[in-house]
């Protein structure tokens, strides 16, 4: 009998990799909205016009390598695995949990990761070896919405496709309360304003990958790029111009913050400690809601502490990702 | 489709880095506190791989009421 399925028994799992291509024994659940893997071969068509009414046949061209995009819902506690895979590194403070998590692109490669689709009832796995993650976004409309993170990723690694067997069998997870509705806020020169309706934010990195074949012949190595960041929030337009005011070219320091639910000193931060803001004279109005304004955020890096133009924190995190 | 399970008590150990896991399924383990589950053989090498100490239980005799 067929079997119709939602989705619901699918499972998302990211595995380190060291060397690249093969991955390691452990892995962690990375909580999913939505994924999508490209998993295409490039064909390989004559545009030739030719008299003959039967087109000729058709190559096995590469397999596309880029396209991968997991939506994952955030809270405090389940971002920082994704984290660590978009920027690579981290650091720590504090000697047992709760920790203090900071993220930043250094100028080192990150490790490569394996994902692994599975689905626990057929106990089918498809693993996708040597992806580098290359874009990371926050989102989140507060009208209607969960704040969710969107990575991409780039592959130019193997594929495993039809295992029997998941990499592990007990992975880590750091999924918690989801954030439905979360609160989100805006600290504007270490002075907390304005709750925000809306964030978008996109850090890219460029990376160079390299296209497979089959599993024969694949790209050794990603040549490593520049990142850059674009921020935008959201927020009421309201009679005291908390949003709009901030559009006085000086120099900010930027941190849009939301805490976790029942507790305020655990939160997710990202922080622009060198940025202007610009009003960028965008309005959304809908059904009786006031006008919702937009401001942009334009990070830089000159000659903060941070030494970088986006700061990622995850304050008083419970979660360790050091030995997975 | 059933596969074999055995009864493990399973132990985060006291060496490990981590204070606590939270493993997917399982629960969440602190350090120094042993819990008792009912594990298939992939989850326990998966467990055993992350450092995790097992002792597999042997299942309790069923206790019948005497009078029978």
């Amino acid at each position: 009998m067929a079997t119709y399925r939602s989705g619901a028994n699918s499972r998302l799992v990211l595995v380190k990799e060291s060397p690249y291509n093969t991955p390691g024994s452990t892995g962690a659940i990375v909580p999913k909205a939505s994924f999508t893997i490209p998993s295409s071969y490039e064909r390989i068509q004559s545009d030739e016009l030719v008299a003959d009414p039967n087109p000729p046949q058709e190559a096995k061209g590469l397999y596309s390598g880029s396209g991968f995009q997991i939506v994952s819902p955030v809270t405090a506690d389940s971002i920082g695995w994704l984290l660590y895979f978009f920027f690579g590194s981290y650091a720590k403070s504090g000697a047992a949990a709760p920790f203090e998590h900071t993220f930043k692109v250094a100028g080192t490669l990150p490790p490569t990761g394996t994902l692994e689709v599975g689905d626990t009832e057929l106990t089918k796995y498809d693993q996708y070896n040597g992806l580098l993650p290359n874009s990371f976004g926050l989102s989140i409309s507060k009208t209607s919405d969960l704040l969710k993170a969107t990575v991409g990723l780039a592959g130019s690694g193997l594929r495993v496709l039809n295992g029997a067997a998941p990499i592990d069998a007990a992975p880590d997870s750091f999924g918690d309360k989801r954030h439905v509705l979360p609160a989100v806020q805006l600290k504007v020169d270490t002075v907390l304003t304005s709750y925000l309706t809306g964030v978008d934010l996109t850090i890219s990195r460029t990376f160079t990958p390299l296209l497979d074949l089959d599993g024969e012949l694949y790209g050794s190595d990603f040549d490593l790029g520049d990142y850059a960041v674009d921020c935008v929030v959201r927020g009421w337009l309201d009679a005291s111009n908390t949003l709009r005011d901030l559009d006085d070219d000086a120099e900010h320091v930027v941190e849009i913050i939301s805490p976790r639910p029942g507790d305020a000193t655990r939160y997710l931060s990202v922080k622009f400690p060198e940025c202007h803001i610009f009003d960028v004279e965008s309005y959304n109005v809908g059904g009786d809601a006031p006008i919702e304004f937009s401001a942009r955020i334009a990070p830089f890096y000159d000659d903060n502490a941070d030494a970088t133009s986006v700061l990622v924190t995850l304050e008083n995190d419970i979660a360790d990702y050091a030995a997975i | 489709m059933a596969s074999a399970t055995k009864t493990y008590a399973v132990l985060l150990p006291e060496s490990s880095a981590f204070d606590r896991r939270n493993l997917w399924g399982l629960g969440v383990f602190l350090r120094g506190e042993p819990r008792e589950l009912v594990l298939d053989k992939a989850q326990a090498d998966a467990l055993r791989n992350k450092g995790f100490e097992l002792k597999s239980k042997r299942p309790r005799p069923e206790i019948t009421e005497g009078g029978d």
